[in-house]
């Protein structure tokens, strides 16, 4: 059947040269009487046709040949079918084949040595790949937040591939006259937080010398056509600014990762200075899926600060006609869609860095261990808002985008209320969100 | 015994348009001469008794087939898409109620977003449609469900998922232009088109294991009854290839047919002769007659209905039969004391 594949034509693609030597074969195939399609239907075959053909020709061979595949292995049956095939088919003495020597005459087509060596490659690097070693991963009854992060494609796609595909978004690239012809996902805050990401990914499996750069495969418009590239993303300054604040321990430190990823991309300075409050707080929430809230909505904030007005005036059942609205709408949705594609690359290489102390440890949680970082935001949110803490905690009144340096603090953290700190930056995450 | 006073029978999950993958012109042969290479199949909760059937499916193609078939359904139904509503939603045969937690949590942003259709399959309306699918499944009597989740592909399908990209973004922006235009009413081609969500296959994962959660709590002996989900290394039918392969080394008294079953799209399935076949999620077809039987069958809200799943499956025991020869499997090797399948040879 992986003959089959290969000559019908697969989801596989192989180099030019392999796949060139697969339609040859296959058009000899389709064109032979032992394909036995009619005249009409060999100068123009369908896909279903061109497969019938196919499973004749290869019939008539196997049944000749039962008795010469009982000692061979799985490439040699490959080798010696592949090799019968292309010269059964194109060996002119032969007298079923006479329309086929008309057709080689007239087209010139011709099977060369080389094409059926190559011919042969193919099916046996068809074979590889359909027979693959699948590592099969326990299935999982419950996902856990680190399993949802850690069979992440996505970021194995980077890796390997060095490719990352900006996915296809409902998005207006063009409207009223004025020119949109870019995506959400090529907004320059977006496009410098994947290039760090990417950066980041490198340093952490240690692939800083495989690689430099990685590709975006990103859709815009260009007038009125639809343009599909690559655009290189490069790396390599990234990786070896971290590499120059490298600290030399095995993984990066967590709040020097963070700070790196979200920094300003005008600033090159590794170290932080301003975050938001929510950012911060969101590695505070033992709730992977509150902080993932937070977290997107603080980045999110400061690119598109009208999102919640937007959103908020879309109620399911009362659609306002605007085109303005519609408009706005389809962009505070999108820009809260891609900033939610990034968090989650972002969390997935957490997981990754995270060293390995406790397996039974929840990989977010583990950031949590990390109580200097948790002490110094909250010292500080208390410094700066102590009026708020004086009269009951209230966050209603704090706005999102407020300020906040981390400030390195001594402290003993026996004496911290942990679970008081993140009860109540719960709160604000409801509150942030009901407003 | 139990006859069925009221009839209903749904082809809503049974898509036209749906993604066909694999080997070129195979499902187009299939289809073409369905009784050569497969056979009518069938389970409902009553003929079951107590049997366990595996059901496997394809994570990606059922992910396909739901959109799809929404879309389809907002065309035959002659509604637009700014209309999407909970009122909608209430229309999926045999709805199970339930809340979507979506992967961002927020009770504000499930409700209002994803209602509102920026996307004709929002993450709303897809958790709902996985949710009934699967739920519906158990309630024709299967015990067993994995959905099994494309892991990364080799690097020579570029090319294809490339193709499958440029399309999904064609048709995201025909629907982004309908939808500022709100024009998606007339013409066929201002129709929506079927476009996956970015978090499709999260919130279907989401759906999986809310439904795990509820069938462990069933009151009306489901207990016994188990959804999971596989997340392969490479892509999902390599991991059913080697699924059943090691499964059938393990116990060779398995019968395949009647113990497992394959729900997808993909052809490549019969290049691994461990499969026993599949069914194309679009011939699926669900039914429902409600019990006149006995008062027994009556006390659980669950036995009130007959619920029937049929389908059409292509096996590869009938393909096989078809072309005996270009299918050949070598019985021996070089010893010729060991018996070895193609497939075990390729495996080895």
């Amino acid at each position: 059947m992986i003959i089959i594949a290969a000559l019908a034509g697969c989801d596989y693609t192989l180099d030019p040269i392999l796949q060139q030597a697969l339609y040859e074969v296959r058009h000899v195939l389709v064109k032979s009487d032992g394909g036995g399609l009619r005249l009409r239907d060999r100068n123009d075959p369908s896909c279903k046709k061109s497969l019938i053909a196919i499973f004749r020709c290869l019939g008539n061979i196997l049944q000749n040949m039962v008795s010469a595949f009982e000692s061979l292995l799985a490439k040699e049956f490959l080798t010696v079918v592949g090799n019968a095939l292309v010269d059964h088919y194109t060996d002119p003495r032969r007298k079923n084949n006479r329309h086929h020597q008309q057709q080689q005459h007239m087209k010139g087509i011709e099977i060369h040595e080389g094409t059926k060596i190559s011919f042969v490659h193919a099916l046996i690097e068809i074979s590889g790949i359909y027979n693959e070693t699948s590592c099969l991963i326990k299935p999982l009854r419950k996902r856990s937040i680190n399993q949802l992060i850690s069979p992440d494609v996505t970021l194995r796609r980077i890796l390997k591939h060095r490719v990352f595909y900006c996915k296809p978004l409902i998005e207006i690239h063009h409207i009223h006259g004025q020119s949109h012809n870019h995506s959400v996902w090529a907004d320059p805050t977006f496009s410098s937080c994947r290039a760090r990401l990417y950066a980041v990914l490198a340093y952490i499996c240690k692939e800083c010398s495989v690689y430099d750069s990685v590709d975006d495969y990103v859709h815009r418009i260009q007038g009125s056509r639809h343009v599909f590239q690559y655009v290189p993303v490069p790396i390599a300054d990234w990786i070896s600014l971290l590499k120059s604040h490298s600290t030399g321990e095995q993984n990066m430190p967590f709040i020097e990762m963070i700070g790196f990823i979200l920094g300003s991309p005008a600033s090159e300075q590794l170290q932080i200075t301003t975050m938001s409050i929510p950012m911060n707080a969101c590695f505070l929430l033992t709730s992977f899926k509150a902080k993932l809230l937070l977290f997107t909505a603080s980045f999110i904030s400061t690119l598109f600060p009208d999102y919640r007005h937007f959103i908020k005036r879309f109620h399911p059942l009362d659609l306002p006609t605007s085109t303005h609205y519609k408009t706005h709408f389809l962009d505070a949705y999108n820009y809260l869609q891609v900033a939610l594609i990034h968090t989650k690359l972002a969390y997935g290489i957490f997981a990754l860095s995270a060293s390995p102390l406790d397996e039974s440890l929840n990989h977010f949680d583990r950031f949590l261990l990390d109580e200097t970082l948790l002490w110094s935001v909250w010292r500080r949110m208390e410094e700066e808002n102590s009026h708020y803490t004086r009269n009951n905690w209230d966050f209603k009144d704090l706005s999102p985008e407020y300020p906040l340096k981390i400030i390195e603090v001594t402290v003993d953290v026996s004496t911290v209320d942990y679970f008081h700190i993140r009860m109540k930056l719960c709160q604000q995450w409801k509150l942030w969100f009901e407003h | 015994m139990a006859t069925g006073n009221r009839q209903q029978s749904t082809s809503f999950l049974g898509s036209k348009n749906d993604l066909v993958m694999g080997i070129k012109g195979l499902y187009s042969l299939l289809q073409s001469e369905p009784s050569r290479f497969g056979k009518s199949w069938s389970w409902s909760s009553r003929n079951s008794h107590g049997k366990g059937l595996h059901v496997f499916i394809d994570g990606p193609a059922l992910h396909h087939h739901l959109v799809s078939s929404w879309v389809e359904e907002i065309r035959k139904n002659d509604s637009t898409l700014c209309h999407i509503s909970s009122a909608s939603i209430d229309n999926i045969p045999y709805n199970t109620r339930s809340r979507p937690k979506l992967p961002v949590d927020a009770p504000a942003w499930s409700n209002e977003l994803a209602y509102v259709s920026s996307s004709p399959c929002s993450t709303v309306v897809l958790y709902e449609l996985t949710y009934s699918f699967l739920h519906t499944l158990f309630l024709t009597g299967i015990q067993q469900v994995h959905v099994v989740w494309d892991g990364l592909t080799h690097g020579s399908k570029r090319r294809t998922q490339i193709q499958r990209f440029e399309t999904q973004c064609y048709q995201s922006y025909q629907n982004a232009q309908h939808f500022i235009m709100n024009d998606f009413c007339g013409s066929k081609d201002k129709l929506p088109q079927p476009t996956c969500h970015l978090w499709g296959e999260c919130i279907m994962q989401e759906a999986i294991c809310n439904l795990q959660e509820t069938l462990e709590n069933e009151e009306f002996g489901q207990r016994d009854r188990s959804l999971w989900n596989h997340f392969a290394e490479n892509e999902a039918d390599i991991y059913l290839g080697h699924f059943f392969f090691n499964q059938k080394k393990q116990d060779t008294n398995y019968c395949f047919d009647d113990e497992y079953i394959v729900l997808s799209n993909d052809t490549d399935l019969f290049v691994y002769s461990s499969i026993p076949g599949f069914i194309p999620l679009s011939t699926l077809m669900f039914e429902i007659a409600s019990c006149t039987g006995p008062a027994h069958m009556r006390n659980s809200s669950v036995m009130e209905y007959d619920y029937a799943v049929k389908g059409w499956i292509f096996t590869q025991h009938q393909f096989h039969s078809a072309f005996p020869y270009v299918l050949y499997t070598p019985t021996r090797i070089a010893t010729g004391k060991v018996i070895l399948t193609l497939s075990q040879l390729f495996f080895s």
